[in-house]
């Protein structure tokens, strides 16, 4: 679907938009099992930390984001 | 043999927890630093190493369960990237594709990536090549004498002379097969690498027989059920995948045999016992689910300590 | 910029000078937003000293020369707020590359938010690699690297650095007159009083009256950059609000927002108060044919009127009372018999009211956003963010059947509810996606932990129809809309 601005649209999903039919809104399921491991490589660099550049250890405060993402401060 | 027995590794955040194949429950983690992403087994299955914030990698004592050496590709002003980690046959170097960056003058610098064969106890680079800006991840073929880069195509590179040399390209990109190689289990499936790709109609499986550098195209028929990894069964009959499901492909007919979706949640690794028994989803989530792979029911599911980004086994 | 200011000392020692001009610095133009967005990455990544305070007086400094001119500022100003924005970015003529290559990541505006020149737009392609060195896995269905070089050629082109801004010399003490509208409360008019401090920074006391009879008290400050671009932090009965705004002599136009999660948005025009007498805004600004409606004109010292003080240009608009509430609104009864659609000049006592739409009914309705986007509460850290929809009348204009000179009429007291919008089998959406409040205010309920009791545990997110309901009469209307209900945006100074 057509996302205001800001929401990324990229193939693998978007961090907003999926392109499969499966689940339009948000990628994988829950979005919390992909955090670390697209947020860490870069994926959606303008909504998630990244561990290449911005956000090195972007792990360690949240290793287990399903469990813990309620103390999550990133920006 | 009777008595193999399968020990998984699941490569987490910080930490790499070990679970016994039998009993199916965690007996041990191994504390390592970062968020950890490739790994690779030296043969005699002593030593694994694994990469870690795409900069560090660690070797990983499997018999005193502990890291033993870690290698910084960071350094001298430069930030180092790995995408792309194998070791060679003697274990002693590995073949890596590292791209760099850095700022002169207040400009930024960045470098296209560079095959690098490394020498493990040192971590002095021994050689490189330039590789295509695509890169992502590469395997060591037949014996070590070659090596297959993997990005928008398949690149052969000849690494058994003085100077390494792109040989051949294996044309993917021009086919529309995307990729997204970041997962391939190897050692586990028989000295196969094999990555699932999609086209804008099917999911196909690219397979690298690392002893031959045979490399099969298996495009799948049916509507593509989306996939991070792939594995076959013991007896090569079946293949199972798992992103959202854990999707069971019959590799007679190259069709879908079955789609269960996965209550955990997406996956991003996969891995088999050796009995083919049961299939083991992690990696993704904190949450590792095996399944019967008669009934294709989940047997249990294993609460681990961090999110995931695979599953490796190695069989003693 | 000279060689004691700020800016010379913190950027000359990577950027070195050429003669007396700092390069990267003097080849770009953009907000004070992306401003502040380089300048934190220099602070974080390239070991650059910045104390409490350093990052206010850079802004000021690089605000100066090197600021976006007002037309520039106007097309990307949804950005300036940092929140929620409900901005529909549609690609213009010949942008399928631009969005292909750049606007799958972030938004069209960060890069309409820069006017450089062609070397600095080129050198975009290499800063991406630097600082996403995996954009090649993610833009693996594309040339990334030769496609970037392409767009950014283009943008070289189409955005050029131009020349280094100049101030105006815009004056922002004194009293304001306010004119808003805050979508889900209503409209509000008030006053303010602006005190320079010197420095470009100013402080600001007012008070407004909404429609619904409520008010608020603000304080605060802003801050001006470059003359011209106002950017304020108040408090309104309490609450914290970001403001931007266009200073543009005897105006200030713009928006002021009240972050997550009360969210909301609202957007005003304040007029210098100079003693003349002005109606400055006529609300609703149509007339329904065969109806009386209560119409309010507002403006400043306006006079004692009665209904002939009123005049409607000779169109068949009876005007059958009125009268001066306030020295700052006139309250009138009106009935239009004018047939078919026409737009009638306005006078209040001989001043110029500007005009009103008159036609013959209210044809459909018609929900802004077309597709809400709200965010599930991320923690105390990322609290969620809603979406305020808004229900528009609409008439179908002279030509029934050419939806070109359709009239838009204004915000009708519609009755909103949520429907679930199948997207595949099973879909389960609206069972998580909570309740849209009657006036068309959301604010998810769910957050971004799992839920076990779905299919694939994913979190409460999902894609719904929003309806709209009007009863007009005994006409039924209603429309509907989209809200796609996501994760949270834990970046949010990037757009």
């Amino acid at each position: 679907p057509g996302m205001p601005a800001g929401c990324t649209t990229v193939f693998d999903t978007g961090w907003e938009t999926n392109p499969r039919p499966t689940y339009p809104v948000g990628n994988c399921q829950a979005s919390a099992r992909d955090f670390h491991g697209c947020a860490g490589d870069c994926w959606w660099p303008a909504q998630t930390p990244d561990g290449l550049t911005n956000h090195p250890d972007m792990d360690q405060q949240c290793p287990n984001v399903a469990r813990d993402w309620r103390k999550m401060k990133y920006d | 043999p009777a008595e193999a027995k399968d020990m998984f590794y699941y490569i987490g955040y910080g930490v790499i927890q070990v679970i016994d194949g039998d009993t199916d429950e965690i007996v041990a983690d191994i504390p390592a630093e970062g968020w950890l992403r490739e790994t690779a087994l030296t043969r005699d299955k002593r030593y694994l190493y694994v990469t870690a914030k795409r900069h560090l990698i660690h070797k990983v004592d499997l018999e005193a369960r502990k890291v033993v050496d870690t290698l910084d590709l960071n350094g001298d002003g430069w930030d180092r990237f790995v995408y792309g980690f194998d070791l060679a046959p003697d274990g002693k170097t590995a073949y890596l594709s590292v791209r760099g960056r850095t700022t002169e003058g207040g400009e930024v610098v960045v470098t296209p990536p560079r095959l690098t064969q490394m020498d493990l106890k040192t971590g002095k680079t021994l050689r490189t090549l330039e590789l295509p800006w695509d890169v992502a991840t590469l395997t060591t073929v037949k014996d070590g004498s070659m090596v297959y880069a993997i990005g928008k195509d398949l690149y052969k590179i000849d690494v058994s002379g003085k100077e390494m040399k792109i040989v051949e390209t294996y044309p993917m990109y021009e086919k529309q097969m995307n990729f997204l190689p970041f997962w391939n289990y190897s050692w586990e499936n028989g000295g196969i690498f094999m990555a699932n790709y999609y086209t804008p109609e099917l999911m196909g499986l690219l397979g690298i027989n690392k002893e031959t550098g045979e490399i099969t195209d298996t495009p799948l028929n049916g509507i593509p059920v989306f996939a991070y990894s792939v594995i076959y069964s013991p007896d090569k009959k079946k293949a199972y995948g798992v992103m959202d499901e854990l999707n069971v492909i019959d590799l007679t007919t190259n069709t879908y045999e079955a789609i269960v979706v996965n209550h955990e949640g997406t996956a991003y690794g996969i891995n088999v016992s050796t009995d083919g028994l049961k299939v083991y989803l992690a990696g993704g989530g904190s949450t590792l689910t095996i399944y019967d792979t008669k009934t294709l029911k989940p047997l249990k599911v294993l609460q681990m300590a961090t999110d995931g980004m695979d599953l490796r086994r190695v069989t003693f | 910029f000279s060689k004691d200011s700020l800016v010379w000392q913190k950027c000359t020692g990577c950027h070195a000078p050429d003669g007396d001009r700092i390069p990267r610095v003097e080849d770009l133009r953009t907000t004070p937003e992306e401003w502040t967005v380089i300048v934190d990455r220099m602070a974080r990544l390239h070991d650059m000293p910045l104390e409490a305070g350093e990052m206010d007086r850079l802004l000021k400094e690089l605000g100066a020369t090197q600021l976006l001119s007002p037309d520039e500022a106007a097309p990307v100003a949804y950005l300036s707020l940092f929140h929620n924005t409900q901005q529909m970015e549609i690609p213009g003529p010949g942008e399928e590359k631009l969005f292909a290559t750049c606007v799958r990541c972030h938004s069209r505006g960060k890069i309409l938010s820069y006017r450089m020149t062609p070397a600095a737009w080129a050198k975009l392609r290499d800063f991406h690699l630097y600082m996403d060195p995996a954009v090649m896995f993610q833009m693996r269905e594309m040339h990334w690297r030769d496609e970037a070089d392409a767009v950014l050629g283009d943008l070289g082109k189409l955005y050029p650095y131009g020349k280094a801004w100049e101030a105006p010399a815009n004056e922002i003490q004194g009293r304001w007159f306010i004119l808003g509208y805050e979508p889900g409360k209503g409209s509000y008019r008030g006053t303010a009083e602006w005190t320079d401090l010197g420095d470009g920074d100013a402080a600001v006391y007012g008070e407004l009256r909404f429609s619904d009879g409520t008010s608020e008290v603000f304080r605060g400050e802003g801050t001006l950059y470059g003359g011209y671009a106002l950017r304020t932090r108040t408090r309104h009965n309490g609450f914290e609000t970001r403001g931007a705004y266009f200073l543009d002599g005897d105006e200030i136009r713009g928006e002021h927002h009240f972050p997550a999660p009360n969210f909301r948005t609202s957007t005003s025009t304040w007029y210098r108060q100079d003693g003349a007498s002005r109606v400055l805004r006529v609300t609703p600004g149509h007339l329904l044919a065969g109806r009386e409606t209560r119409v309010l004109f507002e403006g400043t010292n306006l006079p004692e009127v009665t209904a002939k003080d009123l005049s409607f240009g000779g169109a068949d608009v009876e005007v059958l009372w009125a009268r001066r509430i306030a020295d700052d609104a006139i309250e009138a009864g009106v009935a239009s018999r004018a047939t078919g659609v026409s737009e009638a000049r306005v006078t209040v006592a001989g001043l110029d009211a500007g005009a009103v739409d008159l036609v013959p009914g209210i044809d459909y309705i018609a929900v802004t956003p077309a597709t809400g986007r709200a965010r599930l509460s991320g923690g105390i850290n990322y609290p969620a963010e809603g979406v305020q929809f808004e229900a528009i009348a609409f008439s179908n204009g002279a030509d029934v059947w050419d939806p070109s000179d359709d009239v838009a009429l204004g915000p009708v007291p519609a009755a909103f509810h949520l429907e679930e919008e199948v997207t595949r089998p099973g879909d389960d959406d609206l069972k998580w996606a909570g309740e849209i409040e009657a006036d068309g205010t959301y604010i998810p309920t769910g957050d971004y932990g799992p839920v076990p009791a779905r299919e694939y545990s994913g979190e409460g997110s999902g894609f719904v129809k929003v309806v709209a309901t009007y009863r007009d009469g005994d006409r039924v209307h209603t429309a509907e809309a989209k809200l796609a209900v996501t994760v949270p945006d834990y970046i949010q100074r990037i757009r």
